[in-house]
């Protein structure tokens, strides 16, 4: 079989490639190559599946996987250089093996030959190229916008200042109780817990439709659009209170965006741990507070929702989950670690590299990491049809992926899902409820641009995909949804 | 069957805002078609520029506005298409443009001093709160009723810039304003375009063309109109001239041809057409008219200026009804007071001063002088300092049918 990616190889070329190539059989785990091996061979994937897996440090994370019809060491062959990751079997897997001088021979016999190799081998890096800079995530590797020159100063709405300068000066009197040791401790968390749902409350006052219509007519001719006042009013609200919400741990990490990823692996397991943490006197307050907003409580509530799901779906079974944007791999390492999850094993895929190492280096303390791979990779399929490979699935599922994907996006990751899991397999995906009562604090102060989605959106994207539909129910938090659908 | 269903034409989907089609068709016959149009146009030279005015930093649409009407189109470099678009039609004058007949517009304004300003307050803007969707605009806001006072002064300022010497030619200050209130009309469109309360399919285009033409006939025929009631008296070539003056400044605030006027039997007609179709005026209308007969217990401090300005409330609900008719005022809500006789008075002096103005010479001439000044003035007075900024005009429509 010629591989795809070689299509510019004349069938005559390949005849000759392949009566010079080696066949060689791996099962399950075998290494058809090793990371830093001298190896110039190329690799033509005639069946089966491979990992392509580097070592972190003694902890393994699977870059990439590879179907039939790939190749691969083409690098290590194009630059001369020691191979950059170990390739392993993820199954029975049937491989051509094209040595470095039978190459050479070929090239110089062969006219023509060298430039159409080497143009399909550069095809073949350029599509990986190309797929590794789609993340299809409108949020990753976001710069934040510098947050002036919305709206002029006639358009903050009358009240507005009054509004932020009560709350602020609130809580600098509870700060002031509290060096004084004058506020009992529940007490004073209970004062900036209310002052912080002042700042939302605020936020949902100042963001009304005919307040926002009334700020922008205050000065017409600065010609600035609904959008634009919003996010001046917003930028107003973010100013005049970020000293205050930045003292929580959580919400400073969830506005930090670490290395470019909205909802991080710690942030994520800072939710989970759901214990409170800042500086200062108000920081682990302001913590409190935003642990118990309906976000981080979806976050809570839908991860257990998944991981009960994946429980009875796997039900002590040998069965294949992979789970998307997998991030701390919470519902993972519970799921594998629970009797439920004895027999199965499971893939965790993110674009986050530290967050797999963080989640493989718990799996080993778990005694699981045999039955998890980890997988640095992006989930959702590029515009120009590239795609990670899975073998088949029992179950795929993400928490908190949909809302950072636009429509199509969306779209396309359910489709791709359809193709990955077995006849009968689920997937199962979450996505923020719109009227989640935190979505103004998410896009005005956390900097979140988010596709908040009814039950009727979200249903019509499982009725456009290949699944045809869904069972759509809302998790208890009341903020997030959960979109179960089957494979028929 | 109606003349035009709303909703069911073949052409653009006229809004529902569009009523009464039957009588209106007895009494106007095909012109209910010809205007149709106007309930679904904005403007759509300064809905472009505005467009891109929104893609710029902040300042920087209105920076680009200022240095082409202080300046002129070609001072501005490299001009955006849809600026460049704008200033040509507004630096197009067009054939019947006469200079001489809009000074002359101007000054039989000016000189009526209060007067004028009377009529502008207790008929044109009455007549214009009298629509229920031209109101909408302001009741988007959420402040209907607020800042009634600061509105009127505006749209008194516009007015008597309008009508200065010169106001009107390229570099004056009318024909600045008036490009500049033109930009905040779409500016308004654009935003409540942009409001998902803003009902289309009821209410049509925000400020359609319909509306910046029942504007225009306010402060022409129905000005005029009043004030003859008032006891005034113009001569055909300045009634003319008042008519020319208003036409122009239709056509630099962004009217269609067909729907602006030359003569007063033209406005009064489409003033006709626009009242019967309007719908009757509802509980929106009455507070802003409310709020405008209130206006003077806005500068009320003391209560002896208080009660001053009850009374000057009461003599205002009763020029209103003179002016708009008892069933247009009982609909409006505004009262009916013993203060209306004082008008009978008021009418015999002003019809003497009129005569003295038309038979001894010098005696106009001095009363545009002072008129211009008392104009001045009283702006001033209610501007108290602080610069105009049209927040938002204040003539979304008006209606006339006098």
């Amino acid at each position: 079989m010629k591989p795809e990616l070689l299509s510019l190889l004349t069938d005559e070329d390949w005849r000759l490639m392949t009566e010079r190539a080696t066949r060689r059989n791996f099962e399950k785990d075998g290494m058809a190559l090793r990371e830093g091996a001298a190896s110039r061979s190329l690799f033509f994937l005639q069946s089966g599946y491979v990992q392509v897996v580097r070592d972190f440090h003694g902890l393994r994370l699977t870059v990439a996987r590879l179907g039939p019809g790939e190749v691969f060491g083409e690098m290590s062959f194009l630059e001369r250089a020691p191979a950059m990751a170990s390739i392993v079997a993820d199954g029975p897997a049937e491989v051509l093996v094209l040595a470095e001088q039978d190459i050479e021979s070929l090239l110089n016999s062969v006219p023509g030959l060298a430039s159409r190799l080497y143009q399909s081998l550069a095809v073949t890096l350029s599509r990986r190229l190309r797929r590794s800079g789609d993340t299809g995530n409108e949020s990753i590797g976001s710069t934040r916008s510098a947050r002036t020159g919305f709206a002029t100063e006639r358009q903050l709405p009358p009240g507005l200042a009054q509004a932020v300068d009560g709350i602020k000066q609130g809580l600098q009197q509870i700060e002031r109780q509290l060096r004084g040791r004058s506020l009992p401790p529940e007490q004073a968390a209970a004062a900036v817990a209310d002052a912080c749902d002042q700042v939302c409350a605020t936020l949902e006052r100042f963001m009304r439709d005919e307040v926002v219509v009334d700020a922008g007519m205050a000065d017409l001719l600065a010609f600035r659009d609904a959008g634009a006042v919003r996010a001046g009013i917003g930028a107003y609200i973010f100013r005049e209170t970020f000293s205050v919400l930045m003292s929580s741990a959580l919400v400073a990490r969830a506005f930090a965006m670490p290395r470019g990823f909205p909802d991080d692996w710690e942030t994520i397991a800072a939710i989970h741990l759901d214990e409170p943490a800042g500086d200062g006197q108000l920081g682990p307050l302001v913590d409190r507070w935003f642990l118990q907003r309906p976000l981080c409580r979806a976050r809570r509530a839908s991860a257990a929702a998944v991981g009960k799901l994946l429980a009875t779906l796997v039900d002590g079974g040998a069965a294949a989950v992979t789970c998307l944007a997998a991030g701390s791999c919470h519902e993972v390492l519970e799921l594998l670690g629970g009797a439920q999850g004895g027999g199965a094993s499971a893939t965790c895929i993110d674009l986050d590299e530290t967050a797999l190492l963080a989640a493989a280096e718990r799996a080993e303390d778990l005694g699981i990491s045999d039955r998890i791979t980890f997988q640095l990779g992006n989930v959702v399929p590029a515009d120009n049809g590239e795609q990670l490979l899975l073998p088949p699935q029992h179950a795929i599922f993400a928490v908190g992926l949909f809302e950072y994907l636009g429509d199509e996006a969306a779209l396309r990751l359910l489709d791709w899902t359809h193709r990955q899991l077995q006849p009968g397999g689920t997937a199962i995906f979450t996505n923020l409820v719109e009227g989640n009562p935190d979505a103004l604090f998410m896009e005005y102060l956390l900097e979140r641009k988010v596709h908040h989605r009814g039950v009727e959106a979200f249903t019509e994207l499982f009725r456009r995909s290949s699944f045809g539909g869904a069972t759509i129910t809302a998790d208890a938090s009341g903020a997030d949804l959960l979109a179960r659908a089957r494979k028929n | 069957m109606s003349a035009i269903a709303p909703g069911r034409s073949t052409g653009p989907q006229l809004p529902a805002r569009y009523t009464n089609l039957d009588s209106a068709h007895s009494a106007h016959g095909s012109r209910i078609h010809a205007f149709a149009p106007a309930l679904v146009r904005g403007d759509p030279l300064a809905d472009d520029l505005v467009e891109y005015f929104a893609s710029r930093p902040l300042g920087g649409g209105r920076k680009q506005l200022e240095q082409a009407l202080d300046h002129g189109i070609e001072s501005v470099r490299n001009p955006h298409p849809t600026l460049a678009a704008l200033f040509a039609q507004l630096d197009h004058v067009p054939l019947w443009v006469d200079f001489k007949q809009l000074d002359l517009g101007g000054s039989v304004y000016l000189r009526l001093g209060p007067l004028g300003q009377l009529a502008l307050g207790c008929a044109a803007l009455p007549l214009a709160y009298g629509s229920p969707v031209g109101v909408v605009p302001l009741v988007f806001t959420g402040r209907l009723t607020q800042r009634a006072f600061r509105r009127l002064i505006e749209t008194t300022h516009f007015v008597y810039v309008t009508c200065k010497p010169g106001g009107l030619r390229r570099h004056g200050e009318g024909f600045k304003t008036t490009v500049r209130v033109r930009l905040m009309h779409a500016q308004i469109r654009r935003l409540l375009r942009q409001s998902p309360k803003w009902d289309m399919q009821a209410w049509g285009v925000p400020i359609p063309q319909a509306d910046l033409a029942g504007t225009n006939l306010s402060f022409s025929v129905v000005v005029l109109e009043s004030l003859r009631r008032l006891g005034c008296s113009f001569s055909a070539r300045e009634s003319e001239a008042v008519m020319h003056l208003w036409r122009y400044s239709g056509y630099l605030i962004g009217l269609e041809p067909q729907f602006t006027c030359a003569t007063e039997a033209e406005a009064l007609r489409m003033g006709d057409l626009i009242a019967m179709t309007q719908g009757p005026p509802n509980g929106d209308c009455v507070a802003l008219t409310q709020a405008l007969m209130n206006v003077t217990m806005h500068m009320a401090q003391t209560p002896a200026q208080r009660k001053a300005a009850q009374q000057w409330r009461k003599f205002l609900n009763g020029l209103t009804r003179y002016f708009i008719g008892a069933e247009r005022a009982d609909a409006l809500q505004l009262p009916k007071t013993r203060l209306r006789f004082a008008l009978y008075p008021m009418r015999l002096t002003v019809m003497l001063c009129e005569t003295v103005r038309r038979t001894v010479p010098g005696v106009n001439t001095l009363a545009v002088r002072i008129g211009s000044k008392t104009w001045g003035k009283s702006i001033e007075i209610g501007l108290a300092g602080v610069k105009v900024s049209y927040e938002l005009p204040e003539h979304p429509a008006a209606r006339s049918n006098h």
